[in-house]
């Protein structure tokens, strides 16, 4: 079924073939659509899939762990993380299309937790837009929520996947968090 | 939310240690700091010890449904990939989609092709990952100096939009020129040394010419390189994404104004600057420039890409660059270490230089140097002897100096829509290296010159409020601003405030440039006496634009003026002369001067016919014949122009080619006077139509082409489109054409733009023919309003419109309305 040599990109990807990095996040970007489309498939409304096991389940059906060098299995999930962000705020505004117009109730302040599908779907694009605004104050603490929330990968997955140390991850999530849901709040 | 990034690393360090603290001991670390930073840290803190936001919430995957929709459209055993190009037949803006070409870190690219059938040839369409308001904002401020970019190595911008709804709705999209070719790197695998080096020039050249229009690449790599190979075998280098990086890439966002930090857009091929968050210069892309030719020479990087980014981005900044012969790859296409020992590695090492000002000082510079290598010749790069140096001391500095003033040089001339652009250009150029073996005065003030302008690029010490994200019309403001200290070397000052002008008159701001030229005029008529060629100069120049501008009556005393000094102060058949004469020509032409103006223009074509033969004489004596072709045809003498204006036509295609504006204008002139030989009849009559639609149609496309959809030529073809169609009887397209044609007038050059007086005329008259005597009414006053603004009550074109509305009162059988010329707004 693939026959993107997604190992391969990988490899390339790693040693800074941009090409490479872009066909790689293609692939990555299709296959998390391709999981959670057939996931879907499969189960009921309401049971839901964890991004992070989304993004693991990529991880097994791409990658030849044999072939693949010391710190490949990192650099994938920085690459599946970047995708992942791309799938989810593409599959939300896709759904906020058709959604449109079809008169969203509005929410009230004590029906949170748990929140409508709505509202998250909106908050989602509006994390998104913030992120963006973000990348341009601390890159790389951009890349730190990229891995954390859309990847959902774990403090030591992320310092991995970035090449940083699990101190500075914690840093820069901490920062990053406050900076994001000041942004949020802000009129 | 404005910082930079030093203030935002203090902000990070401060945030950090109070959160370790106890909240009763911040003050403790706040204290020192000042309000704004402190402000910061404390919001900082307070969203962070508290409540639950959208981040403490794990994302899953039944929040988005996802891709599930997309599947299901999809045919069994297809992949989402394939489900993509379901987009294909999907209309964005004009455009339909055919398929995906492309995926990359801005977003997918697709072949698209203009649905309405109007050009024929494929784009690049660019769907883009990124807020569109941002993106069309930042287009909309760059797009008339994009639009100037016209070079055979430079892929074209085309348009650019957003739509509201469809599959791509709320994502901007980019519409580009389409290149059919591999990346830079690939193709020179298969080329010998001399092949590889050529292809590294022509890139250099396009990036020269986008310099001179103010615009600076910034993510200058191989696959942004496209080769291709024509019919002949030729190859050809085209560069991808000019200008767009900027329109793209968030971090230019205006809204976050006072950012110092630029995340190169692709991390590989970031210069020093870019990855310390500096501006960004015309020095990024020499940089870029050096990049590719090391790899193209030594098919390697001069850095190690595999060792994580963080170790990549140390070793561009600290690291001494390898020289490439050490590096070079044979076994991977790489030349032979002992090709590239020596010039090779010179080269690559000024361009690939630490610090922006080491590197060359300008595109061709550097792809000078490279032409020096092939000729044999020593090059600029390597460091000389002694002997050496001293005699070729002299030599270099004004190489230098003549590199750089065609900056000047091209900032004059370059970025408008002047029919003579070309030809202004290398006049100029000339001049300005004739000028340099004269005396050391004109030398000091070419470099004076230069360096003003180069300065203009380096706005680290300027420390206003935008920053780095100054766009080209801030730009310029600055340069205004800094010229108007030069009181101190009047000449200067007047060169510069000319070549700002001139820039200001090529994006339509015509004020501005108005006042900038009478300053240049009033200090050199001041420091050189009224007498002074330069003076003339500056008066033809001003005269020309202003007439570009519709202001005719300004423009003819000046023009005749230009003309009267230079034939007292210059060489029997000058070149200028011979200029200045046909400008002449072209105002008294659209004065209604048309006995005088035929004289002006018969003077000026016997005097070009004197130049030696050559492209200069070539230019002039086209643009001679287009303007005589004119005139012949207004004073009713029709075969003549008919004959004057299809040898012009023949030169365009000859000098420029079947793809250029100044084609576009001399197949719009013989269309022009084709629709007005009415004495054929029948067939002969309906084939000379024919023709005439071919011509317009080919006009239209090569102008929607070359300059965009929103352009004052494309309004003009559309008219004269408008006209040949009513011809051959089709009403309702002629009359569409016509309102779009007068619609793009109006957007361009405003609503008093000089060409909807006869635009509205012929509009008004396919009404009436049609009996719709009310829209015919409309469109005659809005005709009349125009027209006597830009002509004046008492001129012909004027007479002709109050003539046609008394007709149409005769023959609408109503009493007749007022004739007269409205009356002129106030003032503002």
């Amino acid at each position: 079924m693939h026959d993107v040599d997604v190992t391969g990109l990988l490899e390339a990807s790693r040693e800074g073939n941009t090409e490479a990095t872009d066909r790689l996040l293609a692939a990555v970007y299709d296959e998390l659509r391709m999981i959670a489309a057939a996931h879907r498939a499969r189960n009921k409304v309401g049971e839901t899939l964890t991004v992070t096991s989304l993004v693991h389940e990529a991880y097994l059906k791409l990658v030849d762990d044999q072939r693949l060098s010391f710190n490949g299995r990192a650099h994938f999930f920085g690459a599946a993380a970047r995708a992942m962000r791309q799938v989810v705020v593409d599959a939300v505004r896709a759904r906020g299309r058709e959604k449109r117009g079809s008169g969203a109730r509005p929410l009230r302040l004590d029906e949170a937790p748990p929140v409508t599908d709505a509202s998250r779907s909106e908050d989602v694009l509006a994390l998104e837009r913030a992120l963006e605004r973000f990348e341009a104050v601390d890159p790389r603490a951009a890349r730190v929520v990229e891995c954390r929330y859309f990847a959902g990968l774990s403090i030591k997955e992320t310092a991995e996947a970035l090449d940083l140390s699990p101190m500075t991850i914690k840093r820069d999530w901490a920062v990053a968090r406050a900076w994001l849901h000041r942004a949020l709040d802000a009129p | 939310m404005d910082m930079d990034i030093s203030h935002w690393t203090l902000v990070k360090e401060k945030f950090f240690e109070a959160s370790d603290l106890p909240e009763a001991e911040r003050y403790e670390v706040l204290n020192d700091l000042d309000y704004a930073t402190r402000a910061e840290v404390e919001a900082l803190l307070d969203v962070a010890d508290t409540g639950s936001g959208v981040l403490d919430v794990p994302l899953d995957t039944g929040l988005f449904g996802l891709g599930v929709e997309a599947l299901r459209e999809a045919p069994v055993g297809e992949t989402v990939a394939d489900a993509e190009d379901a987009l294909a037949g999907v209309l964005v803006g004009p455009y339909r989609i055919e398929k995906r070409i492309g995926r990359g870190g801005m977003g997918d690219v697709y072949r698209a092709r203009r649905a309405d059938g109007l050009f024929e040839r494929a784009v690049a369409l660019k769907v883009v990952r990124a807020d569109s308001d941002a993106v069309l904002d930042r287009f909309y401020a760059e797009r008339r100096i994009l639009g100037t970019l016209e070079h055979p190595g430079i892929a074209r911008l085309i348009g650019a939009g957003a739509e509201d709804d469809g599959p791509t709705a709320g994502r901007p999209w980019l519409a580009l020129e389409l290149v059919d070719g591999v990346p830079l790197t690939e193709a020179a695998e298969d080329l010998d040394p001399e092949g590889r080096i050529r292809l590294v020039i022509e890139v250099a050249e396009a990036v020269h010419h986008a310099h001179r229009r103010l615009v600076i690449h910034r993510d200058l790599k191989p696959s942004n390189v496209l080769v291709t190979t024509g019919e002949d075998g030729v190859r050809a280098a085209k560069l991808l994404d000019f200008g767009i990086a900027k329109i793209v890439d968030p971090e230019a966002d205006p809204d976050l104004t006072g950012l110092h930090a630029r995340r190169p857009m692709t991390r590989g091929y970031a210069a020093p600057e870019q990855i310390r968050g500096e501006t960004i210069t015309t020095a990024t892309d020499i940089y870029g420039l050096g990049l590719l030719l090391f790899e193209v020479l030594a098919a390697a990087r001069p850095f190690p890409t595999d060792q994580g980014v963080r170790v990549l981005e140390e070793a561009i900044l600290d690291r001494d660059l390898p020289l490439p012969s050490t590096v070079t790859q044979p076994q991977a296409g790489g030349l032979e270490p002992e090709r590239i020992r020596g010039d090779l590695d010179a080269i690559c090492l000024k361009a690939l230089a630490k610090e922006p000002e080491a590197r060359y000082d300008s595109a061709e510079a550097f792809a000078t140097d490279l032409r020096r290598h092939l000729d044999g010749v020593p090059v600029d790069a390597r460091v000389p002897s002694m002997g050496y140096r001293t005699r070729r001391f002299v030599k270099r500095h004004r190489a230098g100096v003549a590199a750089a003033l065609l900056v000047a040089v091209a900032l004059m001339a370059g970025l408008g829509t002047a029919l003579w652009q070309a030809g202004e250009a290398r006049a100029a150029r000339d001049e300005a290296l004739a000028a340099l073996g004269e005396s050391e005065t004109s030398l000091a003030r070419a470099e004076a010159v230069t360096d003003f302008l180069q300065g203009l690029f380096e706005t680290n010490n300027y420390m206003g409020p935008v920053g780095d994200t100054l766009n080209s019309i801030e730009l310029l403001a600055l340069g205004v601003e800094r010229a108007q200290e030069l009181t101190d070397e009047p000449e200067v000052q007047a060169q510069v405030l000319q070549t700002i002008g001139l820039t200001y008159f090529a994006i339509d701001e015509i004020e501005q440039a108005d006042s900038l030229l009478r300053q240049a005029l009033a200090i050199r008529t001041a420091t050189l006496g009224p007498r002074h060629p330069d003076v003339a100069e500056t008066m033809g120049r001003l005269g020309w634009r202003l007439s570009l501008a519709g202001a005719f009556r300004e423009a003819e005393p000046l023009l005749r003026e230009a003309v009267e000094i230079e034939r007292a102060s210059l060489p029997d058949n000058h070149p200028r002369i011979a200029r200045s004469l046909s400008n002449l020509g072209g105002i008294l032409r659209v004065m209604a001067q048309y006995d005088e103006a035929r004289d002006i223009l018969q003077e000026a074509l016997t005097t070009a016919q004197k130049l030696p033969d050559g492209d200069e004489r070539r230019e002039i004596v086209f643009g001679v014949s287009s303007e005589l072709g004119m005139v012949h045809r207004l004073l009713g003498e029709m075969e003549a122009s008919e004959t004057v204006l299809r040898e012009a036509l023949a030169a365009a295609r000859t000098l420029y080619g079947n793809h250029h504006v100044q084609t576009s204008t001399a197949l719009s002139n013989l269309t022009g006077v084709l629709l007005r030989m009415d004495q054929l009849e029948g067939a002969e009559r309906m084939a000379q139509l024919e023709e005439a639609e071919a011509l317009a149609r080919e006009a239209l496309s090569i102008s929607r082409e070359r300059l965009g959809d929103n352009h004052h030529h494309v309004a003009i073809d559309l008219g004269v489109l408008a006209h040949v169609l009513w011809k051959r009887g089709d009403m309702e397209q002629a009359e569409a054409m016509y309102l779009d044609s007068a619609e793009r007038h109006r957007e361009t050059l405003g609503a008093d733009a000089p060409h909807l007086g006869p635009l509205l005329y012929h509009l008004s008259q396919l009404y009436q023919e049609q009996g719709a005597y009310t829209e015919a009414e409309t469109a005659l006053r809005g005709s009349l309003t125009v027209t006597c603004a830009a002509y004046g009550i008492d001129h012909v074109h004027t007479g002709r419109v109050q003539q046609a509305l008394a007709d149409l009162y005769a023959a609408w059988g109503q009493p007749a309305g007022s004739t007269e010329c409205p009356a002129a707004p106030p003032d503002v």
